[in-house]
Parts: structure tokens; C-alpha cells; sequence
């Protein structure tokens, strides 16, 4: 699998690094900002130059984002979220059109921008967000104000990967003051890692020893007058160490939205193992020359379905060969083979030479996003879906309601940790959880039942949110409810057992006692979205931010 | 409870003067001084992770009790692991080397003896006896020892029976709690509960902040000794169920039974236990034992505790025993009678605890091979979080690696733990905790199962399958025997351990 998920071992749940986002949030947090003060130094107007142009020219195109927004409680679902702000840092890279970081713009109810030197503050809106790789493209909303605050700043050009201890600018709106701020700093490493915005997608970064603290998020990194990356996340567990990302991963954002809408990064969506045992590859009947990586599984559904075999030896994808260690030689350096695929978009095509039962074969796959894997990832921007029933709270399993809510239980953990690699999401779309009992006389001697996952209702298997809505309300509408409703669960010791009559009684009660305003929320196709332009892509994936107790977020 | 310290060299000054006035014939009555004895163990743990190694030693001292048969009664957790056994006189100082006669660690009861000439070393003490016959409300006294060896009696009152884990985790026996205020003194471990001049149980664990001790009963105390009695120990009988209670009065409607009833709702059946033997199915519901009626709780009423968790109706009971039980099945009472039995720790299919001996590995150039125990998993820091989670899942679904045909008994499972970078391990270096289905071909079942099929590497080449569809490994053979005797050489005591 190309992405790292965390959870497909569910025991470690805990992200690689302590990543911090630099903006955002909540005035709660605003506390844990302190240390970085120190570093937050207000240098506008420097006259020291190491540009062709006048540095202060790249700070017309720099603008400061307002966000104020609104984060759903995937423990109360039912409730609109909690209002909280925030603020940012975005750059003009096109006509009408300012890069950014997602998480700035997250869970938005209104966008504000300022530009430099001026007090107005304007309407903004998103017209794409990637939550994969952190980027959001943003626009003014009335074209008068742009032209008018915007008609004359130069759009500041992409640059390329800068190279290690060049000295690069970070210029942005970080906590400390009200004006802008530059700071510098050198290239100190070029990796693949984590982008904590989603906990799971892994891609390109650069990490650069200048101070990147809340605010400068989304900013330009500039060497010369060229961008070289956004600012985007820090280390709360060293010093020094602010991360960007490189322009390989901005071209490929904008290039992916020029038609006006996302569509995700793609995924090969298999297992692989390495081939460098020499026992292993005498009894596979590989010569010791170190080509080759075994494909331990084909995801189903997956780009490579039907191209690849579980057992196949990968030998080049396209045109690269694959090494035994899984590696292929790009620019003369050695990277992971999914690489190759980091840099295409979804229906591109990638050839494939492989060994299946010794024979030299060929094969194309067309790329598309792996959508099983979504569980794992962090969602922003959409209301949480949930069906309550006699007090009891069902939710569909994703990354915001296991943050949320502690899965200890050994069988939901197993269905977890399972759920892609034994390609559980074949016959499973969504994987119900009883999040929550709310206490009423009817629910009184349910307990120790929280946090499983529902295996039936009423004998039928529930496998979406859908399926359980209608196995629940449906007998309801048509006045035919059966005697007891029964609910099982995966592990659970007893099955839960109601008197259909006294669940109709025990409702209102129950919706006015803990303020329950709905009983259900289904789907996003009758929920508005507030801000951005209503595509049907970006319903999916605009605003919101759940309780994520490992998320180090710092606000201003 | 862990309080060691050891007296110094004052302390023995004092007690050579002790020793000068306690000749006298006639034995006197019992009491701390007559009738204890320190029990200092040294214990060396095995490393689970490292499991050719064994940790550094500890000692750990208790008091042992003198009772008839010049025998002394300990708590089992003293003398876990142990790897030498002094007992020493408190009134006078005299050492003697000790050894462990009868051990059953779910009871966390030990019978200690002298190596040799126990009736001489015991000549001045008095043993004492054991009463049963206790019940909430009594007065207790604790008996512990100063370090020059004089008494110290600290009074309390049972104020609780109830039914709970002593040390192990997988059985629940009868337990008191005793309101009592105890000092810290030299040897803490099984300090004996006196009621009425006898022997009233043995201490399991005090809590200084709450004042309470937990404490073994003469019952069970008494109820090991007659098992030992005819020298065919037979262990405490199980019943091999778990239930939950039947207060829902909605989920009672649906299961057809009076609102206002008892009994309680069996929802596991251990396969191979007595329950399943007798024929007990998920679903029953528990209504009574031997005539006697168990609540929607799960709790009988006893003549000398109240109420008390049904379990104790079992494990007060003898192996072979036939006990009684009402059921309801689909609305139909029934009744079964079963045989007790009691499935000792070695027959599960991951060992709950291992005690004495190490766990069974196999290296392998480099690939260790595990049989998996709890005190595997329980090794890591914060285990829960950080021991392989599909080996956690194993030790709380022991049935999920059974193949439908496959014997339970004598089942274990065998798992690749890690891999050594050795040149037999190259491209292996990130497994781990990888469960074992097949070696060259063979089932693997238990670690004997794995012996076996290392002697048949096929063209030269060991081939491994694994039980999850993660990819097979290969490791040469030759490679293996060359890289096993470097490991030797370089001081790794032992290759392998095949034990049961």
C-alpha cells in the first residue's frame, strides 16, 4: 500500500512524529503558542537583499486568512459544532486565485483575507481543498475587490525543489504581531513523511531550520522570487524544524484542480514484500541480482484489480526497474517504488513488467483513488452522520469517531485492523459503531455494550449507516413494528433487547432531555455546505475538525 | 505487597541473646515466635522477549506458617521462579535451606519444608491449626515480625467475602477483605491471618491507603490441603462459563422468563470445559446449582457471606464431584448434572501464566520462534498499546486459530517474534509477532510440531507460512546451522527450550 495507515495496526494509533499545524484554531489552545514567541520575529521591513527583485515586493501577493469556523463533536453528532477561529497565511499564485494550506481554511464558516499594509478585510471562498496533501486554492469572493486590491501583485511564480542548505524566506502571519514576518532559514532535509492534516497520507516534504510557527501556515517559502514551498506543519519535539511542501506536490495540486474539482491522490492499492533473501529467491526461482518485489496481495477494487496477481514479482513500473528492496532509481536517487505513482492523477495509465509463475509479463493498470482506505484518514467539512435510537448513538466508523470514542474492544479493533488488508470493505461499506448510550429508563440495564461494532438489527446484517436507519425507522413509518427490536453487536455477551412499544414512548423524552435536535443525519446531499462553491466534489471534503486528542493544533 | 529488608548486623546481636533463654522443653502455645518462620526466596525471572536469558535474581522475603507435618504454608507468589529457598528461625536466628513440596499458583498456595532434618529445626515451634469456620464480621489478628524476631499482632474484622482474582488472571476464587491498619515490617509476603488462635488465612495483598487486606481463606486454604492429602493433587474444578446478568427486564420479556426472576445468562462456553462437556450452551440461563437459586445477579446466598458470586459453589467444591444445575432453554427448564473437573494452566491454548520454567523457543539463524503466553504480550511497556495486537487478539479469542477439525487440547500457537539481522535474515528484518501456520509443509500446532519440521528443509531451504496472508519466508538451511553456532559461540546460553 502506498499510504501509511496507522491503523491497519490499530495498536498504533499514535502518529510517527508529533506534527504540529503552525495555524489554526480555537483560542483554547491559544496557550500552547507561548514557546514559540520567541522565535515569531516581525522583520517587514528588512532591506537586506537576497533577491532580483525587492523583497518587499513578494509581500503585496501575501495575505493574511481569517478563518472562522466551526468543528462538529462527534460526541454530540446531532449538534452543529462548536465555533472556534483561526488564522492563517495565503499567497496569489494565479488570476483570482490564493494557495493555502487545508487546514486553514478547515471546518469554515467564513473566510476573511487581508493583504498587507491594508486594514479592509475582504470575503473569501474555497474553490478547492485537498486534505491529502494539505493545500486549498481560495478565491475573493466579489471580483471588484480583487481587482482593486489585487489588479497590480504579481502572482509569484512555482519554483522547483530547492536544494539542500540553500537558504530559503518563510513569509507569513505568524503569532508574535499584527504585520507581516520573514524569517530564514536553510534546507536541511529532503524526505517523505507523514502530512499530520489527514494523519495518514505520506508525501514529499522539506525541512528547513527557519522558526515556522502558528500563522505562517499556508505562507510562501521563497528563495529568490520563486516559491519553493508552503509552510505547513512544525515538530513539537525538536527545535528548529519547520517543514514545507515542495513544489512537486503544489504543481501537482493545481494541475489536479484545473478542471475545477479534486480527485484525491491515487494508489497502486497492493501489498508488497521485499526479495533480497537469497533462500528466498533460490526457491522462487529468482537469479541473485537484486530485481524484483513480491506482490503479496492485490487489493480488490483497488487500480491494480485484475492487472496484478497476488504472487506476481513486480520488475518495472513505468519503465523503472524495481529493485528487490522495492526501490526505483528517479533523477538518480533511490525512491519508493509508489513514487512512480505519487506524480500521476486519477485515470492515468502506468505499465507494469512482471513475473507471474516465471513468465515475463506485461500489464497496464489505469490509476484511481483506493476509497476503502478513507476510514483511516481524518475528515474535515462534512456534518458527522449518525441514527439514534432508544437513547443509543450509532456512527459510522471513520478516523473522527476514533478519536472520539476509545475502541479498546479486542473484536472491533480486530474488524479495524482488518477491515482493508483481509479486504473486509468488499461486503462492508461502512462499519457501524454503538458510539454512545444516552441514560434514559429504557436503555438503564444496556451497559457495557459502548463502543461495538453492530453485527444485526431484527435478524438483517447491517453493513451501512443505511442499512441500520432503515432497519430501525422503517418498521416505524409503517406501523408495523415487531414485538422486540434486537440489536446484536460483534463481541458483545448479550444482545440488546427492546420492547418496540416502549421505544416509541421513550423518544421525545428522550430528544428533550439531552437536546437531541435530530434523530438521524444520513447523508450530505441535503446538507449545505456554507462556504465555498457548492461542487458536488468539494461537499465531500470541505470544513470540519473532530476532537483529535494526538493532534497538537496550535491556535492564535 | 513487597516490603523486603533484612535485619543488620545489631539485630543479630540481639538475637544470638535471644536464643540463650528459649530452651526450655516444653512446647509453648502458638504465636508468632512458635510458629513462623522467614521464607526468603530468590527468584530469577525468565525475559520473554530475550527468552534464552533469564533476568537478574531478586530476593523476597515472607513469613511462612507453621502447621502439622512440620510443613509450612506460603503464598505461591513467594515462591515463583524461585532458585533458592532459606528458612530462618526468628527467635534465634538458625538458617536452613528450604524446598518446595506442593504448589498451586491459582490458588496462590505453597507448601515449604527444610532440604533435611525438619524436625530438628523445628523442634521449638508449635504448629498451628487451620480454621474454616469464619464469617464476615469476625475479628482476625495478623501476625508479622520485627526484625529482631518479637511478635507484632495487629487486629482487624473481616468486612467482605466476595469472589475475586487472587494472582493469576484467568480464575476467581473466594477472598476477604480485612479493615486493618499494618506497619511495614521485614518480609511482607503471605503474613498469616489468625482467628481464635488458628490459622484463618494467609495475606494476598494490603492496601496502605484504604487499610484493607486481601486475604486467602482458611477454606481455601483447607480445601488445598485434604486435595494434597492423598498425593494426587487435582487443583480447584472450573465450570468453564461466562455469564452476564439478567437485570433488563426488556431483554428477560424476550427470553420469556418472569420479570421479577432470577438467573443469569450464559454468554461463552469454554470448548472442552465442563460445561461444554455436560452440554451447557450459549444462551442458557443459570437458574441453580445443587438446589441452590442464583440470582439475576449471578449470586447465591451463603450461610456464613450472603451473597456470593455462583462461582464459589464450584471451586468450593473437589474435582470428580457431580453438581447440579437448572437451566432455561428456549423458555424450558432443564436440568444437567456435571463432573467437575479443572483444566490446569498448561492445557490452555496460551499458557495464562508460566512459572518456573521459561517459555519454549526456537532460534533459527536468526528467526526466533515463540510458543505464545500471556507473559509474552505482558512483557512490553504498556502492553496493551504496544504488544502485537493480532497476538492480544489470540489470547482473548484462543479459539480463532482453530481449524474446525483441530484437538483443542494440546493446541498452542506458534508465532515469529522477531528477526535478528543475521546473513540468514536479510529482508526479514520488519516482521513480527507473525503467527505460524505451516513450516516445510507440516501444520505447526505447538513448538515440538516446529522441532520436527526444521530436520526437513526441502532442496536445502526452510519454507514458512504464516497464518494471515502476509508472504511466505525462505531461510536457508546451511545458513541457519552456521549462523545458531556463531550465536553459541558468542554467548547465547541456548538455542532452544522444549518444555511442558
Amino acid at each position: 500500500m502506498r499510504s501509511n495507515h496507522p491503523l491497519f495496526k490499530f495498536s498504533n494509533m499514535k502518529p510517527s512524529a508529533r506534527l504540529l499545524h503552525t495555524c489554526l484554531l480555537s483560542g483554547a489552545l491559544a496557550l500552547s503558542v507561548g514557546p514559540n514567541l520567541v522565535t515569531a520575529q516581525v522583520v517587514a521591513e528588512t532591506t537586506e537583499s537576497v533577491t532580483d527583485i525587492l523583497p518587499s515586493a513578494a509581500y503585496e501577493s501575501v495575505i493574511k486568512i481569517n478563518n472562522s469556523s466551526q468543528v462538529a463533536d462527534y460526541r454530540t453528532p446531532w449538534n452543529p459544532g462548536n465555533f472556534s477561529g483561526g488564522s492563517g497565511t495565503g499567497f496569489l499564485v494565479g488570476e483570482n486565485r490564493f494557495l493555502t494550506n487545508a487546514h486553514v481554511v478547515s471546518n469554515s464558516r467564513r473566510l476573511l483575507v487581508t493583504k498587507h499594509g491594508s486594514p479592509r478585510e475582504i470575503e473569501a471562498r474555497i474553490v478547492a481543498v485537498a486534505h491529502d496533501c494539505d493545500l486549498a486554492l481560495l478565491e475573493i469572493v466579489d471580483k471588484e475587490d480583487y481587482k482593486s486590491f489585487f489588479g497590480n501583485v504579481s502572482k509569484l511564480a512555482i519554483g522547483t525543489v530547492p536544494k539542500l542548505e540553500s537558504e530559503v524566506r518563510v513569509i507569513g502571519y505568524p503569532v508574535g504581531g499584527e504585520r507581516i514576518s520573514v524569517t530564514r532559514g536553510v534546507v536541511s532535509r529532503i524526505d517523505f513523511s507523514t502530512y499530520s492534516h489527514s494523519q495518514t497520507d505520506q508525501h514529499l516534504v522539506v525541512q528547513i531550520d527557519a522558526a515556522i510557527n502558528p500563522g505562517n501556515s499556508g505562507g510562501p517559502v521563497l528563495q529568490k522570487d520563486k516559491v519553493v514551498g508552503v509552510a505547513f506543519q512544525g515538530l513539537t519535539s525538536a527545535d528548529n524544524t519547520g517543514y514545507i511542501i515542495p513544489t512537486p506536490v503544489i504543481k501537482r495540486f493545481l494541475k489536479d484542480v484545473e478542471d475545477g474539482s479534486y480527485d484525491h491522490y491515487v494508489d497502486l492499492a497492493i501489498d508488497e514484500f521485499p526479495l533480497m533473501n537469497p533462500a528466498q529467491r533460490k526457491a522462487l526461482g529468482l537469479p541473485n541480482d537484486d530485481r524484483g518485489m513480491l506482490v503479496v496481495s492485490v487489493m480488490k477494487n483497488g487500480s491494480c484489480d485484475g492487472v496484478l496477481e497476488d504472487g506476481d514479482v513486480l520488475m518495472s513500473i513505468d519503465g523503472f526497474p524495481v529493485f528487490s528492496n522495492g526501490k526505483v532509481k528517479i533523477d538518480g536517487e533511490s525512491v519508493n517504488m509508489h513514487e512512480v505513482v505519487e506524480r500521476k492523477f486519477a485515470g492515468d495509465k502506468v505499465k507494469m513488467e512482471f513475473l507471474r509463475n516465471g513468465e515475463k509479463q506485461s500489464a497496464t493498470a489505469t490509476l484511481k483513488q483506493f476509497l476503502p482506505a478513507d476510514m483511516y484518514r481524518v475528515v474535515y467539512g462534512v456534518r458527522p452522520r449518525f441514527v439514534t435510537v432508544a437513547g443509543l448513538v450509532f456512527q459510522p466508523l471513520d478516523r473522527n469517531v476514533m478519536a472520539s470514542h476509545s475502541l479498546s474492544d479486542m473484536d472491533a479493533r480486530n474488524i479495524i485492523a482488518d477491515y482493508v488488508s483481509e479486504e473486509l470493505y468488499t461486503e462492508w461499506p461502512e462499519i457501524v459503531v454503538l458510539t454512545e448510550i444516552l441514560p434514559d429508563a429504557i436503555n438503564t440495564d444496556v451497559t457495557g455494550l459502548e463502543d461495538l461494532i453492530v453485527d444485526e438489527v431484527n435478524g438483517t446484517k447491517i453493513r451501512s449507516l443505511q442499512q441500520l436507519y432503515d432497519a430501525l425507522y422503517k418498521p416505524m413509518s409503517t406501523g408495523k413494528l415487531p414485538e422486540f427490536t434486537v440489536i446484536k453487536c460483534i463481541g458483545a455477551p448479550r444482545p440488546i433487547v427492546f420492547e418496540s412499544d416502549r421505544i416509541l414512548a421513550a423518544h421525545q423524552r428522550i430528544r428533550q432531555q439531552y437536546g437531541v435536535s435530530n434523530d438521524y443525519f444520513l447523508d450530505y446531499e441535503n446538507y449545505e455546505v456554507p462556504v465555498a462553491k457548492p461542487t458536488e466534489e468539494s461537499s465531500d471534503d470541505t470544513v470540519i475538525l473532530p476532537d483529535e486528542p494526538e493532534l497538537l493544533e496550535v491556535g492564535e | 505487597m513487597n516490603s523486603l529488608s533484612f535485619p543488620g548486623l545489631r539485630t543479630l546481636a540481639i538475637l544470638a541473646s535471644i536464643a540463650l533463654t528459649s530452651t526450655s522443653s516444653a512446647k509453648p502455645d502458638p504465636s508468632p515466635t512458635a510458629s513462623t518462620i522467614w521464607v526468603t526466596a530468590t527468584e530469577q525471572k525468565f525475559n520473554f522477549l530475550q527468552p534464552w536469558e533469564k533476568t537478574a535474581p531478586q530476593r523476597k522475603r515472607g513469613i511462612g506458617t507453621l502447621i502439622e507435618g512440620n510443613r509450612l504454608v506460603i503464598g505461591a507468589d513467594l515462591i515463583a521462579n524461585t532458585t533458592f529457598i532459606e528458612l530462618e528461625r526468628p527467635i534465634d536466628g538458625a538458617k536452613t535451606t528450604g524446598k518446595v513440596i506442593a504448589r498451586d499458583y491459582e490458588a496462590n498456595l505453597a507448601i515449604v519444608v527444610p532440604v533435611e532434618n525438619a524436625e530438628e529445626f523445628f523442634k521449638n515451634n508449635t504448629p498451628i491449626e487451620i480454621t474454616d469456620n469464619l464469617a464476615v464480621g469476625d475479628n482476625v489478628a495478623i501476625w508479622q515480625l520485627e526484625a529482631e524476631g518479637s511478635p507484632v499482632i495487629t487486629s482487624g474484622v473481616i468486612n467482605r467475602a466476595e469472589i475475586g482474582r487472587y494472582t493469576v488472571p484467568h480464575r476467581s476464587f473466594l477472598r476477604f477483605n480485612v479493615r486493618i491498619g499494618l506497619e511495614n515490617k521485614t518480609g511482607g509476603y503471605s503474613l498469616p491471618v489468625i482467628h481464635g488462635g488458628k490459622l484463618a488465612g494467609v495475606l494476598l495483598t494490603y492496601n496502605s491507603d484504604e487499610q484493607v487486606a486481601r486475604v486467602i481463606p482458611g477454606q481455601i486454604l483447607s480445601q488445598f490441603l485434604t486435595d494434597l492429602e492423598d498425593g494426587n493433587y487435582q487443583g480447584f474444578p472450573n465450570l468453564g462459563i461466562a455469564t452476564v446478568q439478567l437485570t433488563d427486564d426488556q431483554f428477560r420479556h424476550y427470553l420469556g422468563l418472569e420479570r421479577s426472576g432470577d438467573g443469569v445468562f450464559v454468554s461463552t462456553i469454554e470448548p472442552g470445559s465442563c460445561a461444554d462437556e455436560v452440554g451447557i450452551k450459549v444462551g442458557d440461563v443459570l437458574t441453580s446449582m445443587d438446589g441452590r437459586p442464583i440470582d439475576r445477579r449471578g449470586n447465591y446466598t451463603d450461610e456464613a457471606f450472603g451473597k456470593l458470586g455462583f462461582a464459589h459453589l464450584i471451586s468450593s467444591r473437589a474435582v470428580g464431584d457431580k453438581v447440579k444445575i437448572d437451566l432455561i432453554r428456549d423458555g424450558k427448564a432443564l436440568q444437567v448434572e456435571a463432573t467437575l473437573k479443572h483444566k490446569s494452566p498448561s492445557e490452555y491454548i496460551v499458557d495464562p501464566f508460566l512459572f518456573d520454567r521459561g517459555p519454549n523457543f526456537i532460534m533459527a539463524g536468526g528467526l526466533l520462534f515463540q510458543e505464545l503466553t500471556r507473559d509474552y504480550l505482558t512483557s512490553f511497556r504498556d502492553w496493551e498499546k504496544n504488544a502485537p495486537f493480532n497476538l492480544q487478539y489470540v489470547l482473548a479469542n484462543p479459539e480463532s486459530v482453530l481449524d474446525e477439525n483441530d484437538d483443542p487440547s494440546g493446541r498452542k500457537v506458534v508465532f515469529l517474534s522477531y528477526a535478528i539481522p543475521t546473513p540468514a535474515t536479510i529482508g526479514y528484518e520488519r516482521i513480527r509477532g507473525k503467527i505460524i501456520d505451516k513450516v516445510n509443509g507440516k501444520r505447526i500446532t505447538r513448538i515440538e510440531d516446529l522441532a520436527s519440521a526444521l530436520l526437513t528443509p526441502v532442496d536445502g531451504i526452510h519454507h514458512i507460512e504464516f497464518l494471515d496472508n502476509s508472504a511466505d519466508i525462505f531461510i536457508d538451511d546451511q545458513m541457519v546451522q552456521t549462523v545458531n553456532k556463531r550465536m553459541q559461540q558468542s554467548g547465547m546460553s541456548q538455542l532452544q527450550r522444549i518444555e511442558r
